[in-house]
């Protein structure tokens, strides 16, 4: 009797258990229930057929996706050489300069996005004349923290001494990037794109104040689904988020796990 | 030391004093009214207003005016008031049953949602319930509530289930002096001609400067009115409600109608500047836009906004084919406490505490009366004698001394316009009922409006990035692939 009271340490799981059956499980169990049902609770396709019957839905979740890709690509191109040179401690000493890419992450992202609207405003780029190109903008401005940073980490941990030992080997520097620094940072760039092109897919704020709600995304679908009471189809479109979202992680996870993955895999 | 002392023992004091003196809402002393209503819908904040050269200012409290008022007839109340943003929101939130409210705010086709739902309780006793509302309340406001019935050989009707809090109407704020608009040869003169009609907001002359409603309801009934102007043209207005009724589709060809407006607002999107729910206000007075869709009362604030700030001259037209009536009404949930919730709405119907609400609301109440009228003409009162103007009211005013405002000339066309329609506009404006059945296929339109698919570039590039991401994931994988057979192929070399 008193051995089952006493305080084991698996004890401290508790909390988490909880949190994750409340927060995690619970929610997804009531998406599915949801989408797989009619408004009075009954078994039903309903959802489903309607959002494959829909060229619509499906026209919208393909912008949104393109959305996510070109906002990744570009997050990449643009914090991939300022991650490199950011790790060289030459260019930034006691880490201000990463500091200051940070730092928008810290103020809230709607006060931001509506900053972004008058600056762009400003500029004369105007959501209502170029909806995609303000929206690509905002989206990147707000994204690239979450690219900068695990590639920041990762490139902090390249192994110099393997690139120094390529260039001692013959390796033209062009040769030393594609074969060495390349395959070194690879879990870092994979894990920036999880990073970015997630959160894109299903934002819907900064798309909508900056293309001046001339561009519908996956996450607006969502919301006038629900604003409009029809949980059926939000669900369902939540359910297919979710779908995309782990068969991307599926897809990344085989990239990031290899342990291969550094050097030498070409 | 002793001042950082002090400082920390106000701000524990402030922080636990909640806990230690408020009661919770099960206190056997003291009654509670839960109230929902929308986002700064209710006469609470600080009113700034001119008198003579100096400006003033008067503290407003209208719910702490009603416990205050509570207390002196001997009871202990207390007012649980909550807001919600969306009339969608709320709904969602009431259907769910979680929380118990008495009275909720809502707008006249949530009003039909509701009572469709059998959440409501009847009011249709005002006259002894609600003094006050049956005896201020505008005639004008009560005949058109009267007269929004539904459902099985119309039971219902709106009187019946609600008491008319605001009303406005939807329209189009502008500024005649738009630089874009000045640049395309538009004269300020040109611009008040054109806004006389939606056919502007189609017109290529005003293409980029006009933000339409982000909302289903109010841009489907511009599109609604503008699809089928030849049709609303010089008809009654029991005719015309007709029309509106059901989102204008209430015959067997629905299809078809809403695919016509559909068209006809996919046109509108591609020459509008674009959609907003709020930021438009502030938009106009930037001047990043030159037009814009507003409800009355968010006109009225603009108005004001844009004349303080930056002495630019901003109007309000209703076009003549007609525009969207609503009412924002008090409905008593089921289970309410309603001896309070009538004593509630009797207190904010009494013209004094209504003026109160309007002065920090902006919006047009319901009610009507000697200190109303006094209000508005004191409020929109002439500066100089020539500049004396009547304006006809007579339509919302019930008592026959009450016909005409005289106000400032420069109030014309502007704040007055949206606080009150005119005579003439006034008695063609229809209320959008709930869509009822035709809600689902509306709400499809409007994610087709709202979508726009990508562009020719757009998908070429998608096509490309594809292949390349596709390709490169390919040759990765068959590399790892080789070198794996590779390394195996060695091990067993060096095995043998």
């Amino acid at each position: 009797m008193k051995r089952t009271l006493r305080f084991q340490r698996k004890y401290l799981c508790i909390p988490y258990v909880v949190f994750l059956v409340l927060f995690i499980v619970l929610p997804i169990v009531l998406i599915i229930f949801y989408a797989f049902t009619d408004n009075k609770g009954f078994f039903s396709f309903d959802a489903l057929v309607d959002f494959f019957t829909t060229p619509t839905k499906i026209s919208i979740l393909l912008n949104s996706v393109f959305i996510a890709l070109q906002t990744t690509i570009i997050c990449l191109i643009i914090s991939y050489p300022l991650a490199y040179f950011l790790a060289n401690k030459k260019f930034n000493r006691n880490g201000v300069l990463i500091t200051l890419f940070i730092m928008p992450m810290w103020i809230n992202f709607v006060l931001r996005t509506g900053a972004t609207r008058d600056l762009l405003t400003w500029l004369g780029i105007n959501g209502g004349k170029v909806p995609y190109l303000a929206t690509l903008i905002g989206m990147v401005y707000n994204y690239l923290p979450f690219t900068v940073l695990p590639l920041y980490t990762t490139m902090l941990k390249l192994d110099r001494s393997q690139i120094e030992a390529a260039s001692d080997l013959g390796a033209t520097p062009f040769q030393v990037f594609l074969r060495n620094i390349i395959p070194q940072s690879l879990p870092g760039v994979v894990s920036a794109a999880t990073m970015v092109f997630m959160p894109t897919m299903s934002s819907y704020v900064i798309s909508d104040t900056l293309s001046e709600g001339k561009i519908t995304l996956f996450g607006n679908s969502i919301y006038i689904s629900f604003s409009n009471s029809q949980w059926n189809t939000g669900s369902f479109l939540a359910l297919i988020m979710l779908i995309i979202i782990f068969l991307s992680m599926l897809v990344t996870h085989r990239f990031s796990r290899e342990p291969e993955a550094r050097g030498g895999t070409w | 030391m002793f001042a950082k002392k002090v400082f920390l023992g106000i701000a524990t004091l402030l922080m636990t004093s909640p806990l230690l003196f408020s009661c919770g809402p099960n206190d056997p002393n003291v009654t509670y009214l839960r109230i929902l209503n929308s986002e700064d819908y209710i006469g609470r904040g600080t009113y700034i207003y001119q008198e003579g050269d100096e400006k003033k200012e008067e503290d407003i409290d209208v719910i702490n005016d009603f416990e205050e008022w509570e207390k002196s007839c001997g009871r202990n109340v207390k007012v649980i008031y909550e807001t919600f943003d969306t009339m969608e929101n709320m709904y969602n939130t009431l259907k769910t049953g979680k929380t118990k409210y008495d009275l909720v705010c809502a707008s006249d086709y949530m009003v039909q949602k509701l009572v469709n739902l059998d959440l409501l309780e009847r009011m249709d006793n005002k006259v002894t319930d609600i003094p006050n509302y049956e005896k201020n309340a505008s005639s004008f406001i009560r005949d058109r509530l009267k007269n929004i019935k539904w459902g099985d050989k119309d039971k219902y009707n709106l009187d019946d289930y609600s008491v008319c809090y605001m009303w406005g109407t939807l329209g189009l704020l502008y500024n005649p002096t738009y630089e874009l608009l000045d640049a395309r040869g538009l004269k300020p003169d040109d611009v008040h001609n054109a806004m006389t009609s939606y056919d502007s907001l189609w017109d290529e002359r005003f293409q980029k400067v006009v933000s339409v409603k982000d909302s289903m309801r109010d841009t489907y009934a511009i599109g609604l009115i503008h699809t089928f102007k030849d049709e609303l043209k010089d008809k009654s207005i029991i005719e015309r409600q007709k029309i509106f009724d059901y989102g204008g589709v209430n015959d067997s060809n629905a299809k078809e109608h809403i695919d016509l407006i559909k068209q006809d607002l996919l046109t509108l999107r591609d020459n509008i500047f674009g959609f907003e729910v709020d930021s438009g206000k502030e938009d106009i007075v930037t001047e990043k836009i030159g037009i814009d869709t507003a409800w009355s009362g968010d006109a009225v604030k603009a108005i004001n906004n844009a004349e303080e700030e930056k002495n630019l001259k901003l109007y309000y037209s209703i076009p003549t084919e007609g525009s969207n009536l609503w009412f924002d009404c008090w409905t008593m949930q089921r289970g309410a406490n309603k001896e309070l919730s009538y004593e509630f709405l009797d207190f904010i119907s009494e013209p004094n505490n209504a003026i109160k609400n309007m002065k920090i609301i902006g919006y047009t109440s319901s009610i009507q009366g000697k200190e109303i009228f006094d209000y508005y003409n004191k409020k929109y009162a002439p500066i100089s004698n020539s500049s004396n103007e009547k304006y006809d009211v007579s339509y919302f005013f019930d008592d026959e001394s009450q016909k005409e405002l005289t106000i400032d000339k420069k109030y014309l066309g502007r704040q007055i316009a949206a606080q009150f329609p005119k005579k003439e506009v006034a008695d063609s404006l229809m209320v959008m009922k709930d869509y009822g059945d035709n809600n689902d296929l509306i709400l499809k339109m409007w994610e087709e409006v709202k979508h726009e698919s990508l562009p020719i570039w757009a998908i070429v590039l998608f096509v490309i990035e594809i292949v390349l991401i596709a390709s490169a994931i390919f040759v990765f994988a068959f590399l790892k692939f080789r070198n794996k057979k590779q390394r195996q192929q060695r091990r067993l070399k060096s095995a043998a």
